[in-house]
């Protein structure tokens, strides 16, 4: 299955320059969303109730901010 | 030398020579087993030049996101900081402004009219047909409290300030040519073709608004 894979990129991405261009940066869009997303979750899990977003809701929930 | 511990079971008694070093040969390895795991051959790409691209237009992938990430960063230095972007709205507390009468107040730049209305211009105001006015808009879509008329103080002709408390609809009156505004800041008569903007704003508490979107 990754031969079958691996094939259908070699011979229809990899083989041409402007396929392989408009797949880079397509790639580079995809792998960039996918990373930050998956960073700034982890992150935002980690550091659970001291961002200003937690800080916030819990302000609101006093009366405190808007 | 003669081989005396490999010798093929057909010749028998008989003094064979071996050509070969057959004290440590390796024929009678079995290699009959290992031909069900041996890796199968990749007919459309015998090189596997698909896995190299793949790791390679990866890292070219990872390279290109890094080099969007730095110069988008690099960008953002430039952005209006927090003490440009508080400039953008205004908070205005009523309290102190007495019925009919009107204050101004400077919002990016521009006069805002804020006026407490008294109960007799709601109600002249509310009470005018739509259909007579050049741009017809209702009084309760122009003001969120009927008390509080909040509008920008740029005449929607040539941009001059209207003075409060001219013209002939109790409004605001426009020197420049002579534009006559009602107390809702709708145009009555005169040249300009809009009633006065209504810029977006909210109510805190009763007593105070925050103008300009945050």
């Amino acid at each position: 299955m990754s031969n079958a894979l691996t094939n259908i990129f070699y011979k229809y991405v990899a083989r041409r320059n402007s396929t392989w261009m408009a797949g880079a940066i397509l790639g580079a869009f995809v792998l960039d969303s996918t990373v930050s997303g998956a960073v700034n979750t982890f992150f935002d899990s980690v550091n659970k109730g001291k961002l200003w977003k937690d800080v916030y809701a819990e302000r609101v929930k006093k009366g405190i901010s808007q | 030398r003669t081989s005396r511990f490999f010798k093929p079971s057909l010749v028998k008694n008989c003094r064979t020579f071996a050509t070969y070093n057959t004290v440590n040969s390796t024929t009678s390895f079995p290699t009959s087993h290992f031909e069900k795991y041996r890796a199968e051959k990749n007919e459309v790409d015998p090189e596997n030049r698909g896995f190299a691209y793949l790791v390679v237009g990866g890292a070219g992938a990872g390279l290109a996101a890094i080099a969007k990430n730095t110069v988008v960063t690099a960008l953002s230095t430039m952005s209006p900081g927090q003490d440009i972007l508080a400039l953008s709205s205004v908070e205005v507390d009523l309290s102190g402004i007495p019925e009919s009468t009107a204050v101004v107040v400077k919002w990016r730049g521009k006069p805002l009219f804020i006026r407490h209305r008294s109960a007799e211009e709601i109600s002249e105001s509310q009470a005018v047909q739509l259909s007579t006015l050049p741009d017809p808009q209702a009084d309760n879509a122009r003001s969120k409290v009927p008390e509080w008329i909040i509008l920008v103080g740029v005449c929607t002709h040539l941009g001059c300030i209207p003075i409060s408390g001219g013209g002939d609809y109790n409004g605001w009156y426009c020197p420049c040519h002579g534009s006559h505004y009602d107390n809702a800041g709708r145009i009555r008569k005169g040249p300009a073709p809009m009633n006065l903007i209504v810029p977006p704003y909210k109510f805190i508490t009763s007593d105070k608004i925050i103008v300009g979107d945050e």
